[in-house]
């Protein structure tokens, strides 16, 4: 190819990628205007919550602590205690340390009691290590079962 | 292109540090180039910047427990690796796989192929100064990314894998939108012709620029598109057939100049065998239980016959294979992974002589490091 037409081919290519570039600019905006706008996120898998039960309106943890034992990062801090004349165990302490913690969902595959889920928490923000600790029992302040609400 | 013999005269050449923090070199890579001017004369890649002992790890955790850690050795086709790790070890321990997860794990990791690629392509000619691409792939890429993280819950660093199946099911919807973002993606690819192979500046930077013959890539075992950019046509989804790859349509696209342009190529057609994958395997997709019922899952401590196993899947980057030796505990005795980009890393003290320093970058980029894998 002599060089005039290397030329024009090169200045056509040229033009081409800005049409491709023009057609862009009167298509609709694609990016997310983000503290206006908000993702879509139903099924974003956030920093782990205790599900609450909608027959007994608490959680379930029994804490056999089977989720601390398979955690990969030992993420949590658990204690429980036996309510008076009860079978199953609950949660006194519940304590994840979120600077550690992966989401990989293990410990929600392992529950036994399927207590644990996904929260669709994505903006959490701390300015202090000690602020990512998650109390994960804080949306519980009084527990039926040593109340003796329910037995 | 120049080449000129190894000089000894100190005066006659000098050292430039390219990195580790260096843009280009995306993540933690720091090459030490001895320059006679702006000419390369010796290229030596230093590496171990972002070492975390992936594999001492795995040693001291059970086999459920290194999940998480499996897609951050590459975390631009985690997928991949973390479906990797779950097939090697479903398969030295006999699990059965019940058909539904095994077509979805295809479509799932070929998603997260082409998004790996899009984040390539976009991230590459960022290096050579094109940043409008950029911005499309991206747009792309997020497509797809926000599909995954419907099924998985994450966006780059998935765990999704469990031993005889998946973490979650795909939903009822999910043909839907994955053939959606197929035909957003299908769309933009003639744009991408237009703007970026026939543009004259990037082919004039891509041609003929760091050309690596089919025995050096042998040599240093070299996998990938940059081992199909130099004509080799070898993929371990054709040639070592694993999960449920066998039966689906693709072809293995190769190129014989080995060069720069034919790397590009070769990663951009593969994006479209991709999405053929996809959409037979959309088709094929089984109904039925996405975990083997009564599997151990993770919920019992899962225990390996006493033995040593290699699989190999083929990541965005080429061949990665998992070296498993168990002793019957509930941890491998030794875990050693054979990650692409180290390969694809070192060959590179070959194709970098003799080139210009913008050369440099642009054969850097052409092989996809990602600098985490190299240094696991």
């Amino acid at each position: 190819m002599n060089f005039t037409a290397r030329v024009a081919r090169g200045i056509k290519s040229l033009l081409v990628g800005l049409g491709v570039t023009g057609r862009h600019l009167v298509r609709p905006v694609v990016t997310l205007q983000y503290p206006h706008q908000r993702p879509d996120a139903s099924h974003w898998g956030g920093p782990i919550e205790l599900v609450t039960f909608p027959e007994t309106g608490t959680h379930d943890c029994i804490a056999c602590n089977a989720c601390a034992r398979i955690c990969p990062s030992d993420c949590f801090a658990i204690e429980g205690k036996r309510p008076e004349g009860a079978k199953k165990m609950r949660a006194t302490k519940f304590l994840i340390d979120f600077s550690t913690c992966s989401l990989c969902g293990l410990c929600v595959d392992v529950c036994p009691t399927d207590t644990l889920q996904y929260s669709r928490r994505y903006e959490d923000v701390a300015y202090r290590r000690s602020l990512t600790v998650n109390d994960l029992l804080a949306p519980f302040p009084e527990d039926p079962y040593f109340t003796g609400k329910l037995a | 292109m120049r080449t000129h013999p190894p000089t000894t005269d100190p005066l006659d050449t000098y050292t430039l540090n390219m990195g580790p923090q260096h843009p280009s070199t995306h993540g933690v890579l720091r090459l030490l180039l001895t320059l006679r001017g702006e000419e390369i004369v010796t290229a030596e890649p230093v590496i171990g910047y972002s070492h975390r002992a992936h594999e001492k790890m795995a040693e001291n955790r059970t086999y459920a427990q290194f999940l998480p850690n499996t897609s951050r050795q590459d975390y631009l086709s985690g997928m991949i690796y973390n479906f990797a790790w779950v097939e090697a070890v479903e398969k030295m321990a006999g699990i059965p796989v019940p058909e539904r997860a095994l077509v979805a794990r295809v479509i799932l990791a070929e998603f997260n192929r082409i998004a790996s690629h899009l984040l390539w392509i976009g991230a590459f000619l960022l290096d050579l100064g094109a940043p409008t691409p950029f911005l499309y792939c991206w747009d792309d890429r997020e497509a797809i990314l926000f599909l995954l993280e419907s099924v998985t819950g994450s966006r780059l660093t998935y765990a999704s894998g469990r031993f005889g199946g998946l973490a979650r099911d795909l939903d009822a919807d999910f043909p839907r939108r994955a053939r959606e973002v197929i035909a957003k993606l299908r769309a933009r690819w003639p744009e991408y012709d237009r703007l970026i192979e026939d543009n004259v500046i990037f082919r004039n930077r891509a041609i003929g620029v760091g050309v690596l013959t089919r025995d050096q890539c042998r040599s240093y075992g070299v996998t990938g598109p940059t081992l199909r950019g130099s004509g080799v046509p070898y993929d371990v989804r054709k040639a070592e057939p694993y999960g449920a790859y066998p039966r689906f349509e693709f072809d293995i696209p190769t190129r014989p100049e080995g060069d720069v342009f034919a790397r590009y190529w070769v990663r951009v057609q593969e994006m479209r065998q991709s999405v053929r994958i996809i959409e037979q395997a959309l088709d094929q997709l089984p109904g039925g239980p996405f975990l083997e019922p009564g599997s151990i899952g993770v919920k019992k401590r899962l225990k390996l016959p006493v033995g040593t196993q290699y699989y190999a899947v083929e990541s965005a980057r080429g061949h990665y294979g998992i070296l498993l030796v168990s002793e019957g505990g509930a941890e491998p005795y030794r875990a050693k992974f054979r990650t692409p980009s180290y390969p694809n890393l070192a060959v590179l003290t070959e194709a970098m002589p003799g080139t210009l320093v913008a050369d440099a970058v642009a054969i850097l980029g052409s092989t996809d490091l990602v600098m985490p894998e190299v240094d696991r």
